[in-house]
């Protein structure tokens, strides 16, 4: 369904300025209640990008001066582009954000479709009910509140390293500090699906109980048990929505959960898990004060996200099923 | 040939059945399996605020709890500026919510108004911001500019149209028949009664739906905190939470080293820390219920009819 924006005014009216204007002022107290929306994002959104007093976007490309003002910064072309470029440390966030996402896409985006079919047979409904009280609860929780509960449960005291050194006879992991991909992986995937793997499972869930219950009957009186159904019926059934938000997800590649890999990075596991969103933003506040090269690596993420998400989206219109826009 | 055709389908019956318990069992053995695994970290939360600095100490598997020990509850409220910061998030979370929702309403319903001129213009200058930002640095320097460092307000004004939400709401409103409308403006309403007296009572479970998304972000915002606020009064409660648990700062102040010298008591940080997010999440717990009713329709309306 394209709920896309229809009714344009015919040809000829639009045309008619004095039309327009009249209709404007007929309107008058829908342009009023809009006007709130209007500032907000002319402050929050367009301010930011266009900005004669601090810059904008344009300071990427001008000399950094705490010193002086905006307007009378230095020119300076790509330098700070050529400078990120040359950096390690920017090579490895951008590294790590595209193998985190990746790790995602592979191993948790399956999970909520998974569950969804699960949850769909179980029989009683109240049973259904509470499995998806709960495995929705955790989404509504802050990353800062489940990094809380992670750490107690991962810390070299907490209750994993218990069963741990009773199995291995006193030797704990450190699983909140270390440099091991894979344990760091394991970490960022499950601690994840434990908070939103729920939620997401209700996209589908809605898909499931949009199928024609019809079908089932008829497979049923076929003769299909309900592996069959599952295949041919439930599967086929949400198989557009898993596709669409696949693409979806591809799209947002350079979006790797910034609350959750903020909360957990530190000075060990940085080389690991650091994305580029937690690198702008320590050279935003915390490594220097250089302004200007933080601006530029975020444009150049913005830019690159911005050419993804399109794509995305423009694959999942094609395919006629991005319901959103 | 008729005693046999229906013996078929019984036989079929039986069959499935069998077939079928032996499915539930394994799915409802999986149900359980993850029931346990996510409510874990919740059982583990409770056991560590109500266990005893000692308990902690001397076991080390502590999985069974040993005393319910409600002192690490008294030392988390006395931990600097707590009793404060829950005040500030209730601030911003029912003024955060309220001025929201309002203006998210608002634009929603006018947005959807298909005679509305220049809407296709003001609809995609709405929806670009979710593609395109200026980043982190020329977003904080107009906040600055704006007089954001340090005002409690930056909890509030900043985040207050999610634009997720607004389209959510806008479709909602456009699948709104318009007839009520018409015959509302012909009674001699203008947009803006028609909208408050006739609209938001239809509106309703989109309306709510948005609001408890609202409320939730804001009581669970700590990010925009920890950028702008310096004063330590002005800060949320995830803000203390995290200067607890992420930066693992306990500084514990002079009222509550007074009172645990006067109890004579040891309090572990971990039940510190434990306490603290358990007293965090009780708000959340206390909506989930009204989440729940309506977060399913929530996702769906105007978003997705598949």
């Amino acid at each position: 369904m394209h709920v896309a924006i229809k009714g344009r005014a015919p040809r000829g009216e639009r045309s008619n300025l004095a039309q327009t204007w009249r209709r404007c002022v007929e309107h008058r107290y829908l342009f009023l209640m809009l006007l709130p929306v209007f500032v907000y994002y002319l402050l929050f959104a367009y301010a930011p990008i266009f900005n004669p007093q601090t810059g904008g976007i344009l300071m990427a490309f001008k000399q950094h001066n705490l010193t002086k003002p905006f307007s009378q910064w230095q020119w300076v072309g790509l330098k700070y582009f050529e400078m990120m470029w040359r950096k390690p440390d920017f090579w490895v966030a951008m590294r790590n954000t595209v193998g985190i996402s990746f790790a995602r896409l592979l191993f948790e985006f399956p999970v909520p479709i998974i569950l969804a079919l699960l949850l769909n047979e179980v029989r009683r409904e109240r049973s259904k009910r509470f499995y998806q009280t709960v495995f929705t609860f955790p989404n509504f929780l802050s990353w800062v509140l489940v990094v809380g509960l992670m750490r107690d449960l991962l810390q070299v005291d907490g209750v994993i390293n218990g069963v741990i050194k009773a199995l291995s006879g006193g030797v704990a992991y450190n699983f909140l500090a270390n440099d091991s991909v894979f344990s760091n992986y394991a970490m960022l995937l499950l601690s994840n699906l434990f908070k939103s793997a729920g939620w997401g499972s209700i996209i589908y869930l809605a898909s499931i109980a949009s199928i024609d219950p019809t079908l089932y009957e008829a497979a049923t009186v076929d003769g299909a048990n309900r592996w069959q159904c599952a295949w041919y019926i439930t599967w086929p059934g949400i198989k557009s929505t898993a596709v669409v938000l696949l693409i979806l997800q591809c799209g947002n590649i350079l979006n790797s959960g910034f609350d959750q890999i903020f909360n957990l990075v530190n000075g060990v596991n940085r080389s690991v898990i650091e994305t580029i969103d937690v690198y702008i933003y320590r050279y935003a506040f915390q490594q220097s004060m250089n302004q200007s090269f933080a601006a530029a690596s975020g444009l150049f993420k913005a830019v690159i996200n911005f050419a993804l998400l399109m794509t995305a989206n423009q694959i999942a219109r094609r395919l006629g099923e991005n319901k959103l826009f | 040939m008729a005693s046999q055709a229906a013996a078929i389908p019984k036989q079929h019956k039986i069959r499935r059945s069998l077939a079928d318990r032996i499915v539930d069992i394994v799915i409802t053995a999986i149900m359980i399996v993850l029931t346990i695994i996510v409510l874990f970290p919740f059982y583990n939360m409770l056991l560590v605020s109500v266990a005893r600095y000692e308990d902690i100490i001397s076991t080390p598997l502590y999985i069974i709890p040993k005393a319910i020990d409600l002192q690490n509850y008294r030392m988390a409220v006395l931990y600097p500026n707590f009793v404060n910061s829950v005040g500030v998030s209730l601030f911003v979370t029912l003024v955060g919510t309220g001025l929201s929702l309002l203006v998210t309403t608002m634009g929603a319903y006018v947005l959807s108004r298909k005679y509305l001129p220049f809407r296709r213009l003001a609809f995609y200058l709405i929806v670009i911001t979710m593609y395109f930002g200026a980043g982190l640095i020329p977003w904080y320097l107009v906040m600055k500019e704006l007089g954001f460092v340090d005002s409690i307000w930056v909890m509030i004004i900043p985040p207050l149209i999610n634009t997720f939400y607004l389209i959510l709401m806008r479709n909602y409103f456009e699948s709104i028949p318009p007839d009520l409308e018409e015959s509302a403006k012909i009674d001699g309403a203008n947009d803006i009664q028609i909208l408050f007296q006739v609209m938001v009572p239809l509106a309703a479970p989109i309306i709510a739906t948005i609001a408890l998304f609202y409320a939730v972000d804001r009581w669970n915002d700590w990010w925009l905190a920890m950028i702008f606020i310096q004063d330590k009064l002005k800060e949320p409660l995830q803000l203390i939470l995290r200067h607890m648990v992420v930066d693992a700062t306990i500084d514990l102040g002079n009222a509550m080293m007074n009172a645990m010298r006067d109890a004579h008591i040891q309090v572990h940080s971990r039940s510190l820390q434990m306490a603290t997010v358990t007293l965090t999440t009780i708000p959340i717990v206390v909506v989930y219920p009204f989440l729940q009713r309506y977060f399913t329709k929530g996702i769906m309306l105007g978003a997705i009819k598949a």
